[in-house]
């Protein structure tokens, strides 16, 4: 008997210049089911999935709906083929109403049909070509009646940027559902969820998928994957690997499939006894300058040579906040930070960084490099006033090469030029290459390391990986900020653990589970901590 | 009793010149592009129009003629308004550049085609002012009957627009869809709406709004110097719009309150109060831009203009 | 190591070569559109007609005629070249500044009130002219600095209102107004605010406005150029302009950058007017529409690549085919067809941003390319 496929997609291939994003992927989605596409970062899911949703035209494969070949180039094809996408990043215009969100682009036009009046029919012919009213009413009915169907319970007439994540993406679905799309993907729906909405979450995908939708679940947390799904196909490097069923598989082997090879442990850490305090921060707190939410809450935590902290948690949880607060990028409200002994709580970020902070910021190209700037350039962008590199307010181009090409034969970066090449043209990991070495040779006793790995492949994550644990050899104070489980327990000292602003939890990582630290993460455990470390011997 | 009326017609004509042109900067900058060179529509739709009144012959019907010259100064200023869309849409040029280069360009145009038009036998150069007497007498009209107080009808037409405008961006598919463009284009485009076609609708609307106000602007007098352009009227406008933040009513408001200053400027030597303050004509003139800047202070840091104003969409980024 | 010097100096030149040849393009392409309109206008003179706007001083047979026009276009090409400065300081630390006109017409107060009504010595007018320019320009700045405003909104703002300002305080004192002719007195060279000829004027056929003006602006070309090209506060600006969360990130101090790029934005467009005014060849007329000096200096910012020596080859190309066009009004032609074709090449360098751009996507591409090859060769 041949099983009825929702969706197949034979064959796609997509290239991006000389990059192979997709090679010959095959993806079927039975009708009525939930299928999990799983692979790392950078392993092709979304190129896909925007395939599917005419967002990028393949350049080989077809793809069948229920059999039939169909074509798909935009969004409105797949509309019309009532496939339906929750991107990674909402598609919601933050000014409008939710209503207004929900209808946008199939906008439930006023009609007067019933009238035989002659004024009123010449009204709705002209309506319905020329002015197109917005029946609100109408719409508002229609987007009720889906709500309560599928329990999906929003406000209409706030505003998006009033309402929270989870509402935000309830929105989306019920964009899709109004739509009536029976084919929905989700891109990475749960990445910006806490553990107790991921469940909620999940128990919608569950009621859509009673209703007759057959899902599309792009995710890499294999827990979620195997508690809804009912296939498993995993896509590594732009390549199919295989496609499972759920119920006869295990979370090993399918994260031995998504990289490749057994999974084992980072970089071994030694022992290495912290010394003297460098960073101390004592009652922290910071407001959001527009809701004047308290976004972090009276925390307190310290630093010592030689040891790395790391401020883990679910992303949006305060961790970049502090470290804004830290360096100085946004005020705080009250509370004190120290660094080597000495108040830096109110200096200005210039200030900061001269007495001896480094810092890797998370997003590369809009806060670690000036992009059309040469490497040299790059190299000194935070000690380009130091002695060594210009005097008299006049830039010494010949130490600044020196020290450039010193710094690119250390970290290996690589580039079609010299060091005169700028630095737009440079793959990502050269790109954080050049970050990550302007800090630590900086030398300075903190260095301050965001989600340094993000968006990298394996072999850099591994270098990065050793450059942090070789300055915690040399004994440097090391403050990470990480969302990869892995990369904490592998990579810290202590791990603090902040939930909605606040220390909940402070861990070893020899002594805790991920299952512990994902209860603290989404809040359904928290102690109230005071994370600073005494060294006895002091 | 003439000084009040008069004084109450010129308000008249500055709140619809403003209002209507603002309203073709809102068209713009709702979709996304910055309506800089609103001043370079309104000369271009008045100069077009303009150089009609002067060629149509006096044989023709009046309102045949009045409909002619109104057809032309729309058409035009939104075949001008085309040069922005297709810089700034299609070629995601800068808004800013483009927008001053068209401002330029409107009235060097209008200068030199005039100035070929009127030249004569004894002057080989014409000069760049035009006189359409004839128009006019069609477009004013008495005031309550009273001489010297003029009105000039085509204020109806905007009056009308007034609400025709309030509703297409408040109750209409299409301004619905022209909001999203300019607020966010990406979310629009996974919506299947065409973003940069409607901002091309965006920019065109603006061309034939500000075309209509450049008509407006130069049917008040009998003549008009187009080395001056519109005379600062677009750059007014475009503080209309921000001071209006780009809602039609607020508009309608700023228009109002700009077009006191405007009047007084004008009026102020013939009431008897205001002369007697020997307040400088270039004071009032000055006014409205500092309002608006005292304004911008209040406003700018919540930014309430529509997001992505300035920003061409580049669909290729996928987020 | 020297073969890849050498690669690299060859692309620096290729990219260069591409300013200069886009340039071009946008150039001819105005020029044509320009010949297209006098065709319209009069077909049989046009050509001759072109040839003038080209020609400018050349089509004089005398050869003293034409130095003295020379002198003419070159001393009327420096206080262009001072407005493209002004334009290009603040498009390279990420503003525009739109409100050049406004700085230009505030340094015209300045020179009026001290240079033709109080005589004083030509520098020191110059220097104050400067400052009250560089000031009123830093207004677009604090109000961008402090309340977040456009720059190019409040620019404009700013234009109206100085222009207003200066028509308003002008007209009204009696001893800088020529009512007669509704400007004011032009400077003469006789007085102490005229900037000295040093012996130019003997070289140029005994034209007076040729002076120590073009050697003031020639430095400061050089020194915009070692500003941006060698210096920390270059480097800062140009950080700013071109990654502005970066550079905060840096510590690069965001506020004080704005001031520093509108003050000397302000300072040039002040100077534009120093040497427009003190050089004897202009006045402030009470026009309604601000002075065009401001945008114009768009324009050749632009054509000139942005680039502080290639703005003084497209600013004496602007000045030299709108002096061209002034002579063209015995043909029947009226000089703005100089205009015309200067807005067009603003209008096609908006262009220009987007060709180059193509280009470099295509460069990087390429780069890629060669990388993955390299990549799967390792392999």
């Amino acid at each position: 008997m041949k099983e009825v496929y929702a969706i197949e997609m034979l064959g796609i291939t997509k290239k991006f210049g000389n990059i192979l994003a997709n090679d010959h992927i095959d993806i079927r989605l039975k009708k009525g089911h939930i299928l999990a596409l799983c692979g790392e970062n950078g392993a092709g899911k979304s190129t896909i999935m925007s395939i599917l949703f005419g967002l990028i035209e393949p350049d080989e494969g077809v793809i069948k709906k229920e059999g039939k070949v169909v074509h798909i180039t935009n969004p409105n094809d797949a509309t019309r083929l009532n496939i339906g996408m929750v991107h990674q990043h909402f598609k919601l215009v933050d000014t409008f109403t939710v209503l207004q969100n929900i209808i946008l682009g199939d906008e439930t036009l006023k009609e007067f049909n019933d009238n035989p009046n002659f004024f009123k029919k010449t009204f709705n012919y002209l309506n319905k070509h020329l002015f197109k009213i917005v029946d609100y009413k109408k719409a508002r009915e229609e987007v009720n009646k889906i709500i309560n169907q599928y329990d999906l319970q929003v406000d209409l007439d706030q505003k998006i940027e009033d309402i929270s994540v989870e509402t935000q993406q309830k929105v989306e679905i019920i964009k899709m559902l109004y739509r009536q799309n029976d084919i929905l993907i989700f891109d990475e729906p749960t990445a910006v969820l806490t553990e107790q909405e991921i469940q909620d979450f999940l128990q919608i995908l569950r009621n859509l998928k009673k209703e007759g939708k057959s899902i599309i679940f792009i995710s890499h947390k294999l827990n979620e994957v195997f508690d809804v799904s009912d296939e498993i196909t995993v896509i590594r490097k732009g390549q199919y690997i295989d496609t499972l069923k759920t119920s006869e598989t295990t979370k090993e082997d399918i994260s031995a499939l998504m990289v490749g090879r057994k999974v084992n442990g980072f970089a071994i850490k030694t022992q290495i006894q912290p010394e003297e305090e460098v960073l101390r921060v004592e009652h922290l707190t910071m407001l959001d300058p527009i809701s004047k939410k308290k976004v972090v809450n009276d925390i307190s935590f310290n630093v010592r040579k030689g040891e790395i902290v790391t401020l883990a948690g679910i992303d949006g949880n305060g961790q970049q906040e502090v470290i804004y607060g830290i360096t100085g990028i946004k005020k705080i409200q009250s509370g004190n930070i120290t660094l080597g002994g000495k108040d830096i709580s109110t200096l200005s970020i210039r200030e900061k960084i001269k007495s001896g902070i480094s810092h890797i910021p998370e997003d590369r190209h809009k806060h670690g490099l000036v992009l059309d700037y040469s490497i040299y350039e790059n190299s000194v962008l935070d000690r380009y006033y130091e002695n060594q590199f210009s005097k008299y307010l006049f830039l010494n181009d010949k130490s600044i090469k020196q020290y450039g090409d010193a710094l690119i034969e250390k970290y290996d970066v690589r580039s079609s030029g010299d060091g005169h090449t700028i630095v737009r043209g440079l793959s990502g990991g050269n790109q954080q290459k050049i970050i990550i070495g302007r800090e630590i040779e900086r030398n300075q006793d903190l260095l301050i390391a965001v989600q340094p790995t993000r968006g990298l492949d394996i072999g850099a994550i591994e270098g990065i990986h050793n450059l942090l644990l070789k300055q915690r050899e040399n004994k440097k104070a090391i403050l990470l900020v990480s969302l990869e489980l892995d990369q904490v327990l592998a990579l810290s000292d202590r791990i603090l653990l902040m939930y909605e602003g606040e220390i909940v939890g402070e861990f070893l990582p020899q002594e805790v589970s991920k299952e512990k630290l994902g209860l603290y993460m989404s809040g359904a455990k928290k102690d109230k901590v005071n994370a600073i470390k005494e060294n006895k011997h002091e | 009793m003439i000084v009040v009326l008069s004084t109450f017609s010129f308000l008249l004509a500055y709140i619809s010149i403003l209002t209507i042109s603002a309203f073709g900067g809102m068209f713009s900058e709702k979709s996304g592009t910055l309506a800089l060179s609103l001043e370079g529509s309104m000369t271009f739709g008045a100069f077009a129009a303009g150089v009609a009144m002067h060629l149509l012959p006096a044989t023709l019907p009046d309102a045949l003629s009045a409909l002619i010259v109104i057809l032309i100064a729309l058409i035009s200023a939104g075949l001008f308004s085309l040069l922005l869309a297709l810089a700034c849409v299609t070629f995601k040029a800068n808004q800013t550049l483009v927008g001053t280069a068209l401002n330029i360009l409107s009235t060097a145009i209008a200068v030199v085609l005039i100035k070929h038009i009127t030249r004569t036998e004894t002057l080989p150069v014409g000069n760049s002012r035009l006189n359409f007497t004839r128009f006019y007498e069609i477009f004013n009209v008495d005031m309550f009957g009273i001489q010297g107080v003029k009105f000039n009808w085509l204020i109806l037409i905007v009056l009308v627009l007034v609400p025709i405008v309030y509703l297409l961006i408040y109750k209409t598919q299409y301004g619905l869809r022209l909001s999203a463009c300019g607020e966010n284009p990406s979310s629009a485009d996974s919506l299947g709406i065409n973003v940069n076609r409607t901002r091309y609708t965006g920019i065109v609307l603006s061309g034939l709004f500000a075309g209509l106000g450049g008509l407006l602007l130069i049917t008040m007098n009998a003549e008009w110097e187009f080395a001056n352009g519109a005379n600062g009227f677009g750059y007014l406008a475009l503080a209309v719009l921000i001071f209006g933040q780009w809602k039609p009513l607020y508009i309608f408001l700023g228009a109002f309150i700009f077009s006191i200053f405007k009047t007084l400027s004008v009026v102020y030597p013939s009431i008897d109060i205001l002369a007697n303050l020997g307040i400088s004509s270039y004071f009032y003139l000055a006014l409205p831009y500092v309002v608006c800047l005292v304004v911008l202070i209040f406003t700018s840091k919540k930014n309430a203009g529509p997001k992505t104003l300035g920003e061409p969409y580049d669909k290729g980024k996928i987020s | 190591m020297n073969k890849i010097k050498m690669f690299f100096s060859s692309l620096l030149k290729k990219d260069a070569t591409k300013t200069v040849i886009t340039s071009l393009w946008c150039a001819l392409i105005g020029l044509i559109l320009g010949f297209i309109i006098l065709l319209f206008i009069n077909a049989k003179e046009a050509a001759y007609g072109m040839t003038s706007v080209l020609g400018n001083y050349l089509i004089f047979s005398n050869p003293q005629d034409r130095l003295n026009y020379f002198g003419q276009t070159l001393a009327k090409t420096a206080p262009l070249i001072a407005m493209s400065l002004s334009i290009l300081v603040s498009y390279k630390a990420g503003l525009f500044n739109l409100g050049a006109s406004g700085q230009y017409s505030i340094a015209v107060i300045v020179i009026s009130f001290l240079g033709i009504g109080l005589n004083w010595p030509w520098w020191i007018v110059m220097i104050l002219a400067m400052i009250s320019a560089s000031a009123f320009a830093m207004i677009s700045g604090a109000l961008k600095a402090y309340f977040n405003v456009n720059e190019v909104i409040s620019g404009i703002m700013l234009n109206w209102i100085a222009l207003y300002l200066t028509n308003g305080i002008l007209s009204n004192s009696t001893n800088v107004w020529d009512s007669a002719h509704s400007e004011t007195y032009t400077i003469s060279n006789s007085s102490n605010a005229y900037i000295p000829s040093i012996g130019l004027d003997k070289v140029f056929a005994g034209n007076s406005i040729v002076g120590l003006g073009m050697v003031l602006i020639l430095i400061v070309v050089a020194v915009i150029f070692i500003l941006f090209k060698k210096t920390t506060i270059g480097y800062e600006l140009k950080a700013t302009g071109l990654n502005g969360d970066a550079a905060d990130y840096a510590g690069i101090n965001k506020i004080k950058n704005i001031f520093i790029a509108t003050g000397i934005s302000g300072a040039l467009a002040g100077l534009a007017a120093v040497l427009s005014l003190q050089n004897g060849f202009t006045a402030w007329r009470l026009g309604s529409t601000p002075p065009d000096i401001g945008f114009q200096g768009i324009s050749s910012a632009f054509l000139g690549g942005l680039h502080p020596i290639g703005v003084i080859f497209s600013s004496y190309f602007i000045v030299h085919i709108t002096e061209g066009g002034s002579m063209i009004t015995d043909l029947g032609f009226s000089p703005e067809v100089a205009s015309i074709m200067t807005s067009v090449i603003i209008y096609l360098s908006g262009f220009v941003v987007f060709v180059k751009e193509v280009m470099h996507k295509h460069e990087i591409k390429n780069e890629l390319n060669k990388l993955t090859r390299e990549k799967e060769e390792e392999v």
